[in-house]
């Protein structure tokens, strides 16, 4: 697997490099020193998972991730930091303590091994066309306050607009992320996510039921209840991708 | 000062309350005269200008810092001489209203009861004066210990960050291939810091010399860290190393230039550090570093809010007002620190 290690201090980045040197399975395929950097080399070589650091300078790991559009498959590693570890054990998402353990970086490879087995990636092989749109099967990084997730598209069931931020609804949560929803729309796969009015745009898979509403708009009710109005102006189109 | 005022409020209203009582009484035994008004006013005065004196002698001479033992034979030693004098002032006081009446006043009975009384007098001054300060003294030492606690705390939670110990490890690690002897040194720097922090508690000021010595371990280590990002640079007065100063006080200052200042700037930044000792004897303490304060209070980041006022507590409940601090941007890409602490002297030394 190909692997970005991102870290403002060069002997961190050092350490790191020494330790994954055992893995054969693992090729470095670049460093990053801050998020800026790390974004091009992110967009630029497409690696299937970047080690990264949280606290660096200006910007923090988390902040990178939020401005990424494709999210790779992120391992964290931080020397201290209450906030983000407690943000990662309520997600389970994997992190790595420095100085890093080998074992515990061993255990953090298998998993991400497995996981690289289990959905093999069709998406990733063509890194060079940059209107890659996010499908299904993507993942997006969302952090509100304390908690933070990596929430695959397909969880996702709503993103509702709210001033600047859009309010992503997946499980039980609603996180707010600092994006426009036109942006994201132009991002989104067109197949599975549908653009239903000015605020809301909708996953079609958690379509559970469709009505007539006034003025020859619809009401379509999500899996879990939420009832989102259609414009009339969408309507048309909306009823056309349904019945395929 | 406030403690001023009511020592002399004190001292007024206690002896002339002396007087007034014993004319009361004298009063309903023998009727008042103007001359007995006068002689009790007079011996009043006595009372209270020898015990003026005596609070000047216990002050200059730094009674307060003496054993127990020895505070209490210079005290009653101090009674003794005292009620001799108030008693031949008795005398000279009766002799100048002329009610002096020989045969009876100089009877030795007569004196030593005077003696007694006035012993008595000054006993119960003196109570209340040593009282008052132990009890002042031991509110001011309570509130100093939990203000130390706080710091303790916050300094646990925070200051010698476990963020800093444990980044600090992660470059020795990697240093232990790349260059062994640095490695090593490393090593003996991180364990004096951490040996200085647990020490340094106990203490409510140290030599100036032990808490920058841990300064520059601690910069060197960060150096090692940060590499051409921190540039450090030095600039310390002879003298300085005679000064005691309140412990992990420079070292907190410096750890959050790092923290706040230079970690978070990509090209990295500066560190200078000056000492120097002012006209007036006191030392002056600057930190000049890369960064800027962040203008809006509210939106702190997390920790960085206990350390300026614990620092500012601390300096008053050691040095009173004549120590300061500051900080302040500098331009638009400084943050300077300046700590003044003042010329010392032996009251400072009965830390415990």
């Amino acid at each position: 697997m190909r692997a970005l290690v991102v870290d403002d201090e060069r002997l961190a980045r050092k350490e790191l490099i020494n330790l994954l040197a055992n893995h054969e399975n693992v090729e470095i395929v670049g460093e990053a020193i801050n998020v800026d950097d790390a974004k091009e080399k992110i967009n630029n070589l497409n690696p299937d998972v970047v080690f990264l650091d949280i606290q660096m300078p200006e910007k923090t790991g988390f902040d990178l991730l939020e401005e990424l559009d494709h999210v790779p498959n992120v391992i964290f590693t931080t020397a201290y930091d209450e906030y983000a570890i407690k943000a990662f054990q309520v997600n389970a998402l994997d992190y790595l303590l420095k100085p890093i353990e080998p074992e515990r970086l061993m255990e953090a490879l298998n998993r991400l091994q497995k996981k690289l087995a289990d959905e093999p990636k069709e998406e990733g092989s063509n890194p060079l066309t940059p209107s890659n749109k996010l499908t299904l099967n993507d993942q997006v990084f969302v952090k509100d306050g304390d908690r933070c997730w990596f929430v695959k598209l397909i969880n996702v069931k709503l993103f509702e607009s709210d001033g600047n931020y859009i309010k992503v609804y997946f499980e039980n949560f609603k996180p707010m992320i600092h994006k426009s929803l036109n942006a994201l729309d132009e991002r989104l796969d067109q197949k599975s996510f549908f653009r239903a009015s000015r605020k809301h745009i909708i996953n079609l898979s958690w379509v559970d039921s469709i009505e007539p509403w006034f003025n020859g708009g619809l009401v379509v009710t999500l899996k879990g209840g939420e009832r989102i109005e259609v414009s009339r102006r969408q309507a048309a189109r909306f009823k056309d991708m349904m019945s395929l | 000062m406030d403690k001023i005022r009511l020592y002399w409020l004190l001292q007024i209203l206690g002896w002339s309350a002396f007087a007034f009582v014993n004319l009361f009484f004298v009063s309903l035994a023998r009727g008042i005269t103007s001359i007995q008004i006068g002689a009790y006013l007079a011996l009043a005065s006595f009372y209270l200008l020898s015990t003026h004196l005596f609070r000047y002698i216990i002050k200059v001479h730094g009674w307060f810092t003496f054993p127990l033992s020895k505070l209490i034979a210079h005290a009653i030693a101090g009674l003794i001489i005292l009620s001799f004098l108030n008693t031949v002032a008795q005398i000279l006081i009766n002799w100048a209203f002329n009610t002096l009446n020989i045969n009876e006043d100089l009877q030795p009975l007569v004196i030593l009861v005077n003696l007694f009384i006035s012993f008595l007098y000054y006993a119960l001054w003196s109570m209340m004066y040593f009282l008052y300060y132990f009890l002042d003294n031991y509110n001011s030492s309570l509130r100093y210990q939990a203000t130390i606690n706080e710091i303790k705390l916050n300094h646990l939670r925070n200051q010698l960050n476990p963020h800093f110990i444990f980044n600090a490890l992660n470059s020795v690690r990697a240093l232990v291939d790349e260059d062994p002897k640095k490695a090593k040194s490393a090593i003996t720097q991180l364990s004096n810091i951490l040996r200085y922090s647990l020490v340094m508690d106990k203490h409510k000021t140290i030599d100036f010399g032990d808490e920058i010595n841990t300064v520059f371990d601690y910069l060197n280590l960060e150096t090692i860290r940060f590499e051409e990002r921190l540039q450090v640079s030095y600039e310390i007065e002879e003298d300085a190393y005679d000064y005691k100063i309140p412990p992990m006080m420079l070292q907190t200052i410096v750890e959050n230039a790092i923290k706040h200042g230079i970690s978070n700037l990509i090209k990295g930044g500066t560190i200078e550090i000056t000492c120097s000792i002012g006209l007036t004897k006191d030392l002056y303490i600057r930190v000049k570093n890369s960064g800027q304060l962040k203008s809006s209070p509210s939106k702190r980041r997390e920790g960085s809010g206990h350390g300026i006022p614990n620092t500012i507590q601390r300096l008053k409940l050691i040095y009173g007002n004549r120590a300061s601090f500051k900080i302040s941007n500098y331009g638009n890409e400084f943050v300077v620190t300046e700590i003044k602490i003042p010329k010392q002297n032996i009251t400072l030394e009965l830390s415990e």
